[in-house]
C-alpha cells in the first residue's frame, strides 16, 4: 500500500452495556467530527484515524448498543464488519462471562475477521477479572489488551493489532500519535504491566517479612 | 406486489443502504435507524418481510427482513392471528428449501434461530408435521441438510439447558416440548444414523478415490455436533440401537472427525446414572482399545494433534474412572485392560504437564481401588518413574530449550501461570507417591534409593563437574522424592522397624541404604549444589539413624565440617548465594536431625558444642549463622538434666550477648528516636555512609535482638530437674511447674526492650520520619521481596535496584521489632516471668502499646500475633482486670478506627488516585490480613469471660466487628458474623450491652443487606439478625427501632411480624420470615445464564472436576480477585 493511500475499515465494537465502549471511542479527537452518539437507537458510527507506517487508516467504529432494549438491528450492524473489538469491564465478572456470547454473535455474521478482546476500566482498583483469569482470547486466537478509557491506557494497541492483521501480519506502528482527550486519571504504566503477570499465588504470601538474610 | 408494499420495501432498501453506506453522514444513519425501527414494529411488518425474502438478493435487506420476523416471533407471536402464524411458518420453511449453498452464513443462522423460536412456541401441538417437513427439506441438498441439522442441534440447548431465552417459556410449554422431543427421538435418530451412514460411506469412497469433498466432511462434523446435543440425556437404548458408541470410537481414526467424535464420547461416558448402568457404557470403548492406540498415532500437525491428545486423554480418564467407581468383585476386568493401562501410562508420562495431569484422576482412583491384577506392582514402578521425572521442575514456556516447553507454550501464557499450575500438579504427584509408599513401602523406597545411588555414583566419578541448572533441579527432585517416601514410611506401622537389620525382611533395603550413605559420606565436592543435595539427603534419613544410632557420628563428621563451606574463588553473587545457602542448609539439617533424634544425640553434644565453639573462635561463621548455631546449642541444652546446668549454659552463651545489650553504646543508641537515628547514621546519605562505626552498631543491634529472641523462643523448661532452684510454685492463683532458666535474665533484658520498642514505634512519627535521610526513606516501605509477588511481579535478588544499606536497615527494623514483640510474647508463656512483675501493665502500656497512633496496620497485625494472643491466653484471672482494663479499651479502639477507616477508604475510592496504586494494593492486602488476624484473635479473647464483663473492652471490640461486617471481603464478613453470633450467645442479657448489640450490630447488618454487595453472605446475615431479634425484641426496643427506619416497614407490619415469629418457632421458619420481611432490600439472586457442559470446562480444571475434589471451591476462595472484594 502506498504511503499516501487512505484505507477505510469497518470495525464493530461490541460488549455488555456500561462497559465503556462509547467512552473508549470518544477518547479519540479526530477534529473531523463532533460527538454523534445516538443512545436510544442501536449504533453510533465514529471514524477514527491512525497514521501508520503503511499510511492513514480510518477505522469506522460501529459502536453498538450493549443493552438489549437499545439494540436496534443488533447483529444487523455487524454485516460487512471487517474487524471487531469485544469489550468487557474488568470490574464486572458478568461482563466477562458474556464475552463468549458476543464472540459467537460476531462470528455468526462475520466469519474469520480479526477480533481484539479489551478489558476496560483497569484504572479502577476494585478489579474483579484478573489478567490470569482472562483466557477466552487464547482459545480463539484473538488478541487481548487491558485498556482504560479514562486514562487513555493502551488506547491505540487494539487498533494497531487489527491494522497489522488486516494488512497481512505486517509490522505496523504509528508514525504519529493519535490526538486523545487528556487523561482524566493518571495511570502508572508500570503498574499496568504488573497486572499482566498477576497470579493467584500472591494470596498465600506471608506478611510481614521474615528475612534474616545477610546479617 | 401492491404499490404500498413496494414503496415501503424500496424505502427499507434505501434506509439500509444509507445506514451501511461508508459515505453517509451520521444524521442520515440516525434517520434511517429511526425509520427501520418504526417499520419493524408495524403490525403488518411481516408482510414486508415476506416480500423481501421472496424477492430480494441483497443480504443486508434479507437479514433485516428476517430480523423483522424474529422480532415478531419473540415479542408478538401470541398476538398474531392463526393465519399470520401459518403464513410465517410456511414462508420460513419455503425459504429454507430455497436457500442456496452460496447464501451467507448469517442468513442461514438467522433462519435457524427463527425456526427454533417458532418451535419453542408452537411445536408439537400446532406444528404437527414439522419433523417430517424438515426431514423432507434436508433431502434437497447439502445446504438444506446442514440447516436442518443446525435446527435439531439448537433445539435441546434452548429447552433443556435453560438458556436465558427459555425464561420466556412457561413450565407447561417446556413439558410439552420435552414430551415432543422424547416422542420424536427414535425417528430423529433414525434420520441421524442414516445420514451418517450415507455420508461416511461417501467420505470413504472419496478418500479411496482421492477426491476432496470438504462439504461432506463439514456436514459430518455438523452432524456430530448435533448429536452432541442429545448424547448426554436421551435413553441409552437409542444410542446402543444405532451403535453410536461403536461409531464414535471408530471415527477417532479419521483425522477430520476425531475431535467431534471424541467430544461425543466424553459426553457419552459422562452420562449420569447408577454405577451399574454406567458400566454398560464402557464395554465398547474397552473392546475397541486398539482404535485408541491407532488414533493417537495418526498425526496431522503439532497443534491439532496435541489438542486431540488432550481430548482423548480426557475421554480415556473418564472411561477408567467410571469403571473403577463401579468396580467390585462381581465385575470382571474389562478386556484389553492391560492395553488401556499402557495407553494411560503413556499419557501420564507425556512431556506436557497439562496432558499428564489429565490422566491423574485415573491413576489416583486405580491406586485406591483393590484391583485384582497381577501386574499392579509393575505399574507402580512405572508410575514412580514417571513422577520422579515430573518432579524436575522444567518446562517453563518462556524457555524454549526443552521439549516440555513446547507444550507449555500452548497451554500457558507466562512463566508465572505455568509455575503456579506446575506447583499444584506437583502436590498431586506427592499424593500418589504417598499412596504408593503406603501400599508398597519396599518397592517405593528401593526405587528411589537405587536412583539416588546411580546419581551418587556418577557424581563420584565426575567429582569436579560443574552442574547445569537442570542437573541441579534433578538432584533436588531426587532428595525431595526420598523425603516424601521416608516421611510416609515413618508414619506406617512398619516405620520403627523399617531400617532394623535384624527385623527387616528385605535385606536389600539395608544393603542399598548403607551403600547410599557410604557414597554420601565419601563424596567431597566443592560444588554447592552437590553438597546441598548431600546434606538434604542425609537429613531425611533420621528414621535410619534412630534404628542405627552408631551411624550418627558419621553424619555429624560429614555435616559439621560443611558449616563453614568455602566459597568459590569467583566472587559472582549467585555463587555466593548458593554457598551461603549450603552453609545454612548444613546448620538447619543439624537442628532438625537433633530435634528428631532427641536423646540419641546426647553422646555427641559435647563434640558438637566444641566444634561450634571452635567455629566461633575462628570467626568462621557470620552473625546469622551464629544465631542459627545458638538454636542448635539450645536444642541440646533443653535436654540437660538440671536447672543449674541449663542456667550455666545460658550464662555462658547468653551472658556475652546480654553484656552487649547493656553496653553504654547500645543503651544510648536505643534510648530515643533521635539517638537511634544519629547513632545508626540514619540521618546521613546512603551512598556516603560507609563509616564502620554505624555499620557495626547496626550489625550488633541486629545480632543481639535476634540472639535473645532465639533464646526466648526455643528454650524450654527442664522436665526432670531435682534442683533446689527448680520447684513448683503458685503465683497469682496459678500453679507453675517451675521457673524457666531463661527467665533469670529478664531483669537485664526487659528495660532496654521497653525503651527499644517505644523508640521503634516513635520512628513512625512524621517528625522523626522527616529526620531520616531521604536516600533511606525506602526503609519505611515493604521490601520488594514481599510486594512483588503480591503485585504479580517476578522477584529476584539479583534484579534488586535499591542499595544493600537500605535493605539492611529495613531488615534491621523488621527484625528488632519482630524480635522484641516475640520476646515479650514468649515471656508471657514462661511461667510468671512477666506476670510476676508488679507494674507489668504500665510496662506494656509504655512499650508494645505505646505510640500506636503512628504505627502501620502491618505492625498492629504483628502485635496481635506476637503479643496480644499470648497475653489473652495466659493472663491469670486475678490479674485480668489489672492488666486488661488499662490496655484493651485503648488497643481495641485503635483497631476499630483502623478497620473502619480502612474499609471506608476502599468503599469511597473510585477513580481518584490519591497515592500510588502499588501502595494501595499492598495496603489493602495488609488491611485484609490485619482484619483476619484480629478476628481470629477475638475468637481466642472470647474464651476469657472477663472480656465480656467490661463494656469499655466489649464496646470497641463489637464496633470492630461491625466494621468488619461492612468490609468488602467475603471471608472477613463471614468470620465477623460468626463472632457476632458468638457474642450474642455469650452475652448474659446485661442491659449495658443492649444498645451495642440490638441497635449497632443489628443496624450494621441491615446496612450490609441494603448495600447488597456480596449476596453469598445474605443467609449468614439473616441468621444473625434473627438471633439478635429473638433475644432482644421483647426486652428492648432497639431492634424494632432499626427495622422501623426501613421505608417499607410500618408498626402494623412489624406487629404482625412479631406475631408470626411467636407462631413459628423453628429456626428455619423464622429465617424465612426475616427474608420475607426484608425482601425488598435483599434483592434476587441472578440465575446462571447458560448451563456449562463438560466441554466448556477449562482443561486446567478438568482433573479436579473429574476427581470431584473440592479444589475448585478452595481455589476460588483463594483467588486474588476475591482479596479486595
Amino acid at each position: 500500500m502506498a504511503e499516501s493511500e487512505q484505507v477505510q475499515v469497518k470495525l464493530v465494537l461490541v460488549g455488555d452495556g456500561g462497559v465503556g465502549k462509547t467512552t473508549f471511542v470518544k477518547r479519540h479527537l479526530n477534529g473531523e467530527f463532533e460527538s454523534r452518539y445516538i443512545p436510544t437507537l442501536g449504533v453510533s458510527v465514529q471514524p477514527l484515524s491512525f497514521y501508520t507506517n503503511f499510511g492513514k487508516i480510518v477505522f469506522n467504529v460501529w459502536d453498538t448498543a450493549g443493552q438489549e432494549k437499545f439494540g436496534g438491528l443488533r447483529d444487523g450492524y455487524y454485516i460487512q464488519g471487517q474487524c471487531a473489538i469485544i469489550m468487557f469491564d474488568v470490574t464486572s465478572r458478568m461482563s466477562y462471562k458474556h464475552v463468549p456470547n458476543w464472540y459467537s454473535d460476531l462470528e455468526r455474521v462475520c466469519e474469520n475477521i480479526p477480533i481484539v478482546l479489551c478489558g476496560n476500566k483497569v484504572d479502577i482498583k476494585d478489579r474483579k477479572v484478573k489478567p490470569s483469569q482472562i483466557n477466552f482470547h487464547r482459545r480463539y486466537n484473538l488478541s487481548y489488551y487491558d485498556v482504560s478509557a479514562k486514562s487513555n491506557y493502551n488506547f491505540e494497541k487494539p487498533f494497531i493489532w487489527l491494522a497489522s492483521k488486516l494488512l497481512g501480519n505486517k509490522s505496523v506502528h504509528l508514525v504519529q500519535q493519535p490526538t486523545l482527550k487528556p487523561a482524566e486519571v493518571p495511570l502508572d504504566a508500570g503498574l499496568m504491566q504488573q497486572y499482566e503477570t498477576e497470579v493467584q499465588t500472591a494470596a498465600a504470601v506471608p506478611l510481614p517479612p521474615d528475612d534474616n538474610e545477610d546479617l | 406486489m401492491n404499490n404500498e408494499l413496494s414503496l415501503v420495501v424500496n424505502q427499507i432498501e434505501q434506509a439500509l443502504s444509507l445506514l451501511h453506506g461508508t459515505t453517509s453522514t451520521n444524521q442520515q444513519r440516525e434517520e434511517s435507524q429511526k425509520f427501520l425501527e418504526e417499520v419493524k414494529n408495524r403490525p403488518n411488518a411481516h408482510s414486508y418481510a415476506i416480500v423481501i425474502i421472496s424477492s430480494s438478493n441483497n443480504n443486508i435487506v434479507k437479514h433485516y427482513a428476517l430480523h423483522i420476523i424474529e422480532t415478531l416471533v419473540k415479542t408478538r407471536w401470541y398476538e398474531a392471528t392463526d393465519q399470520e402464524r401459518e403464513i410465517i411458518k410456511k414462508e420460513i420453511l419455503e425459504m429454507m428449501s430455497r436457500i442456496s449453498a452460496q447464501e451467507q452464513k448469517f442468513i442461514k443462522e438467522k433462519l435457524v434461530t427463527i425456526i427454533v423460536e417458532v418451535i419453542k412456541r408452537d411445536w408439537p401441538q400446532r406444528w404437527m408435521n414439522l419433523l417430517s417437513s424438515l426431514i423432507e427439506i434436508s433431502a434437497i441438498s447439502d445446504t438444506q441438510t446442514e440447516l436442518v441439522l443446525l435446527t435439531f442441534g439448537q433445539l435441546p440447548h434452548d429447552i433443556i439447558e435453560g438458556s436465558a431465552t427459555t425464561n420466556v417459556l412457561s413450565d407447561q410449554r417446556r413439558k410439552d416440548l420435552m414430551a415432543g422431543i422424547n416422542q420424536a427421538v427414535s425417528s430423529l435418530f433414525e434420520f441421524f444414523f442414516k445420514l451418517l451412514e450415507s455420508r461416511y460411506t461417501l467420505y470413504k469412497q472419496n478418500e479411496q478415490q482421492k477426491i476432496k469433498n470438504p462439504q461432506n466432511v463439514h456436514l459430518i462434523n455438523v452432524l456430530l455436533n448435533t448429536l452432541g446435543s442429545y448424547i448426554e440425556w436421551i435413553p441409552s437404548k437409542v444410542i446402543f440401537d444405532h451403535k453410536l458408541d461403536h461409531i464414535f470410537c471408530q471415527l477417532l481414526l479419521d483425522t477430520p472427525f476425531r475431535m467431534g467424535s471424541c467430544e461425543n464420547l466424553i459426553l457419552f461416558l459422562n452420562r449420569k446414572g447408577r454405577p451399574d448402568e454406567r458400566i454398560e457404557l464402557l464395554n465398547t470403548p474397552f473392546n475397541l482399545m486398539e482404535i485408541f492406540f491407532n488414533a493417537i498415532k495418526n498425526s496431522s500437525n503439532f497443534d491439532d494433534d496435541y489438542s486431540f491428545h488432550k481430548r482423548i486423554t480426557q475421554a480415556l480418564t473418564l472411561l477408567g474412572t467410571v469403571h473403577l467407581n463401579a468396580y467390585d468383585s462381581k465385575h470382571k476386568i474389562p478386556t484389553n485392560y492391560s492395553g488401556y493401562l499402557q495407553l494411560m501410562m503413556q499419557m501420564f508420562g507425556h512431556p506436557s504437564i497439562l496432558l499428564s495431569s489429565l490422566a491423574f484422576p485415573f491413576w489416583l482412583a486405580l491406586l485406591k481401588v483393590d484391583l485384582e491384577v497381577s501386574y499392579k506392582e509393575e505399574l507402580v514402578k512405572q508410575i514412580l518413574e514417571i513422577i520422579l521425572s515430573k518432579f524436575v521442575r522444567i518446562g517453563d514456556p518462556e524457555k524454549s530449550d526443552n521439549e516440555k516447553s513446547k507444550f507449555s507454550q500452548i497451554d500457558f501464557a507466562t512463566s508465572k501461570e505455568w509455575s503456579s499450575f506446575y506447583g499444584g500438579v506437583r502436590n498431586r504427584y506427592h499424593e500418589i507417591v504417598k499412596i504408593i509408599t503406603t501400599q508398597y513401602h519396599d518397592t517405593a523406597y528401593l526405587f528411589i534409593i537405587n536412583k539416588i545411588i546411580e546419581i551418587l555414583e556418577s557424581l563420584k566419578s565426575n567429582i569436579n563437574l560443574a552442574l547445569s541448572h537442570e542437573q541441579a533441579l534433578i538432584l533436588e527432585s531426587h532428595s525431595h522424592f526420598l523425603e516424601n517416601v521416608l516421611s510416609t514410611i515413618k508414619d506406617l506401622p512398619c516405620g520403627p522397624t523399617f531400617f532394623n537389620k535384624s527385623l527387616q525382611t528385605n535385606q536389600v533395603v539395608t544393603q542399598q541404604t548403607e551403600k547410599a550413605l557410604q557414597l554420601l559420606f565419601e563424596i567431597n565436592s566443592l560444588e554447592p549444589n552437590v553438597t546441598a543435595f548431600q546434606i538434604d539427603t542425609l537429613q531425611v534419613f533420621t528414621l535410619y539413624y534412630q534404628t542405627n544410632p552408631d551411624t550418627i557420628k558419621f553424619i555429624l563428621n560429614k555435616i559439621i565440617v560443611l558449616i563453614p563451606f568455602p566459597g568459590l574463588d569467583s566472587p559472582s553473587k549467585s555463587i555466593q548465594n548458593s554457598v551461603l545457602h549450603t552453609r545454612r542448609k548444613a546448620i538447619s539439617s543439624l537442628i532438625s536431625i537433633s530435634i528428631a533424634l532427641g536423646d540419641l544425640m546426647n553422646p555427641y553434644s559435647q563434640t558438637i558444642y566444641q566444634s561450634i565453639m571452635e567455629l566461633f573462635q575462628k570467626d568462621a561463621v557470620n552473625n546469622t549463622e551464629k544465631v542459627m548455631l545458638f538454636h542448635l546449642l539450645i536444642v541440646f541444652s533443653n535436654s540437660l538434666p538440671t536447672y543449674q546446668q541449663v542456667l550455666a549454659f545460658n550464662k555462658e552463651i547468653l551472658g556475652p550477648i546480654i553484656e552487649l545489650w547493656l553496653s553504654p553504646d547500645m543503651v544510648a543508641t536505643i534510648q530515643t528516636p533521635d539517638s537511634f537515628i544519629q547513632n545508626l547514621g540514619l540521618n546521613l546519605p546512603d551512598d556516603g555512609n560507609t563509616d564502620q562505626i554505624f555499620i557495626n552498631r547496626r550489625k550488633t543491634l541486629y545480632f543481639v535482638i535476634a540472639a535473645i529472641q532465639m533464646f526466648w523462643k526455643k528454650c524450654t523448661i527442664p522436665t526432670n530437674s531435682s534442683d533446689e532452684n527448680f520447684a513448683p510454685f503458685i503465683s497469682n492463683g496459678i500453679s507453675y511447674y517451675g521457673k524457666w532458666p531463661v527467665s533469670s535474665f529478664i531483669k537485664e533484658v526487659l528495660p532496654g526492650l521497653v525503651t527499644l520498642i517505644r523508640t521503634i514505634h516513635r520512628l513512625w512519627d512524621p517528625v522523626y520520619k522527616a529526620k531520616i535521610h531521604p536516600s533511606l526513606s525506602a526503609i519505611y516501605s515493604l521490601d520488594d521481596a514481599i510486594t512483588n509477588p503480591l503485585l504479580g511481579l517476578d522477584y529476584s535478588k539479583d534484579l534488586k535496584s535499591e542499595s544493600q544499606n537500605v535493605t539492611y536497615v529495613r531488615n534491621l527494623l523488621d527484625t528488632i521489632r519482630d524480635g522484641s514483640y516475640e520476646i515479650i510474647g514468649f515471656g508471657f508463656t514462661h511461667s510468671d516471668e512477666l506476670y510476676g512483675i508488679k507494674e507489668i501493665a504500665n510496662i506494656l502500656y509504655d512499650s508494645v502499646f505505646s505510640y500506636l497512633e503512628f504505627v502501620e496496620n502491618r505492625h498492629l497485625k504483628l502485635i496481635i500475633k506476637h503479643v496480644l494472643a499470648y497475653l489473652i491466653k495466659t493472663c491469670p484471672s486475678k490479674l485480668q482486670s489489672q492488666i486488661f482494663d488499662p490496655i484493651l479499651p485503648l488497643v481495641f479502639s485503635i483497631f476499630f478506627n483502623r478497620i473502619k477507616e480502612g474499609w471506608e477508604i476502599i468503599a469511597t475510592r473510585s477513580q481518584k488516585i490519591e497515592k500510588d496504586e502499588k501502595t494501595e494494593i499492598i495496603d489493602d492486602k495488609i488491611l485484609r490480613d490485619f482484619c483476619l488476624d484480629f478476628l481470629s484473635f477475638a475468637q481466642i479473647a472470647f474464651a476469657q469471660p472477663y472480656i465480656l464483663t467490661n463494656p469499655d473492652i466489649t464496646t470497641p471490640l463489637a464496633y470492630s466487628f461491625t466494621s468488619c461486617i461492612s468490609a468488602a471481603d467475603f471471608s472477613i464478613i463471614k468470620k465477623a458474623i460468626a463472632l457476632c453470633c458468638q457474642l450474642v450467645e455469650l452475652e448474659k442479657s446485661d442491659p449495658r450491652f443492649f444498645k451495642l448489640i440490638a441497635s449497632e450490630i443489628f443496624g450494621s447488618c441491615i446496612k450490609v443487606l441494603i448495600l447488597n454487595k456480596t449476596q453469598e453472605i445474605t443467609p449468614d446475615i439473616i441468621a444473625l439478625l434473627r438471633l439478635i431479634y429473638i433475644k432482644y425484641y421483647q426486652i428492648s426496643n432497639f431492634p424494632q427501632e432499626v427495622l422501623l427506619q426501613l421505608p417499607n416497614i410500618t408498626p402494623q407490619i412489624l406487629q404482625s411480624f412479631n406475631q408470626e415469629l411467636v407462631e413459628n418457632k423453628t429456626e428455619k421458619a423464622q429465617k424465612a420470615l426475616f427474608r420475607k420481611l426484608l425482601n425488598d432490600i435483599i434483592g434476587i439472586n441472578s440465575t446462571k445464564l447458560k448451563k456449562e457442559t463438560i466441554h466448556d470446562l477449562p482443561e486446567k480444571l478438568y482433573i479436579q472436576k473429574v476427581s470431584s475434589s473440592s479444589w475448585i471451591e478452595n481455589n476460588n476462595q483463594k483467588d486474588l480477585s476475591d482479596l479486595f472484594n
